[in-house]
């Protein structure tokens, strides 16, 4: 089954989610883009051990620049200069898949009880973002005079979880697909600037490791730039803002049901008939495989030196990612949408960063971190 | 406004998602881990 419609060009760099049904298939067109992705991410790690020596053995003032903004800046030089050429596209959609892969294995790096416990915590803290940013973008699209299902498509993407909440609801809502096309751009865009300004705001204001991951995770929409901007911050920031960030897409099915009655309510969608198998088809498997391998770590069914070694992979999946985050980010494509949508967001995506800061530093003044 | 058409594929039942596939390919990797195929990976 398949079916075509006009997307900005934008967002072709989801294709991954778009192309979510036929993994196995056409594998081969996927080997140069793949290819590319550990190719820049290796670079990044080449230039992380090297740039800082040799300006060191310079004598000159260089910041130290960890491998994961290697990779995304050298992807995002890549993308806004010569482009991704076609060959390439189709494995560099991949990225989402290595970021699934890379968030699976980390489970080994988490003891279950620490799940339980930042999880514990991580859930309070995104039911009260998931409601709070819901209603404002809700309030905000009303007063911009976006359309509703637009309004929608931005706040779900906004509250929950980038891309996949967008591409799932649209679906579940019957939304257009230029609605859907303005929303992905919009959260890209502030996903990518996201990327930049937050490990900035998070050392201006000396937050934790724990804190700043917890704030990623919170607020920065899409799972593949909650985990760079972590990452950015410190690894521990990364492990945190990943959590927290899982907790977030875990909530994906509800928010979207909850939206698919009522839109069905207005009359302008689909009834859903089963709710369980609604909420286990929009369900993100990889928080399964998170937990089941977080379980098998616990309770030792491996030993320190593979628990290492799949720690060393999970690093090597997110770095495969964060080369995808550069290369799928093109600023002259993202100027091209509409300014509306944009600003709904951006304006949004303000307010819920101060919003989730002031929650996790009230939580950290609770709990003590 | 620039577009592009893009052909999506309705998923099947049958079929796994990419998430699935992810996990699987995770699990694998871990079992592989696990009985001493993979020993080291390095970083």
């Amino acid at each position: 089954m398949s079916e075509t419609f006009a997307i900005p060009q934008a967002s072709r760099v989801d294709e991954a989610h778009i192309k979510q049904a036929q993994p196995g298939l056409q594998f081969l067109r996927l080997i140069p883009g793949i290819i590319l992705l550990a190719a820049i991410g290796y670079a990044g790690k080449l230039l992380e051990l090297n740039v800082g020596k040799y300006a060191k053995a310079h004598h000159w003032i260089f910041p130290n620049i960890e491998y994961v903004l290697w990779a995304i800046l050298l992807g995002l030089a890549i993308s806004n200069t010569v482009g991704v050429p076609a060959i390439f596209r189709a494995g560099v959609a991949t990225y989402e898949f290595w970021l699934k892969v890379g968030i699976v294995l980390l489970g080994a790096r988490f003891l279950l009880g620490d799940v339980l416990k930042l999880g514990g915590v991580s859930l309070v803290l995104v039911a009260i973002e998931i409601t709070g940013a819901i209603a404002f973008m809700t309030l905000l699209g009303r007063l911009f005079h976006l359309k509703p299902k637009l309004t929608t498509l931005l706040a779900v993407g906004s509250a929950v979880c980038g891309v996949s909440a967008i591409i799932a609801t649209q679906g579940a809502i019957d939304a257009d697909e230029d609605d859907s096309s303005f929303a992905i751009a919009a959260i890209l865009a502030l996903g990518a600037l996201a990327l930049f300004t937050f490990p900035l705001i998070g050392h201006a204001l000396h937050l934790s490791d724990h804190a700043y991951g917890l704030w990623a995770g919170l607020a920065v929409d899409n799972t593949a730039e909650a985990s760079a901007a972590g990452a950015l911050y410190s690894d521990a920031a990364g492990k945190l803002a990943v959590l927290a960030k899982t907790t977030r897409n875990a909530m994906i099915g509800f928010v979207v049901l909850a939206y698919a009655i009522y839109w069905a309510g207005q009359g302008q969608a689909k009834s859903v008939k089963n709710k369980a198998a609604f909420l286990w088809q929009k369900f993100p498997k990889f928080v399964l495989g998170f937990l089941l391998i977080s379980v098998l770590a616990t309770y030792g069914f491996f030993n320190k030196e593979q628990i290492g070694a799949l720690a060393n992979l999970s690093r090597w999946a997110f770095l495969l990612t964060f080369a995808g985050v550069g290369l799928r980010t093109n600023f002259r494509e993202m100027r091209k949408q509409g300014l509306r949508p944009f600003a709904v967001g951006a304006i949004g995506e303000v307010v819920i960063a101060v919003f989730t800061l002031g929650l996790v530093v009230g939580a950290q003044k609770i709990w003590g971190w | 406004m620039a577009t592009t058409k893009i052909k999506i594929e309705k998923s099947s039942p049958t079929k796994f998602s990419w998430d699935t596939w992810a996990v699987l390919a995770a699990f694998l990797a871990a079992l592989l881990i696990r009985i001493g195929v993979v020993k080291h990976i390095p970083w």
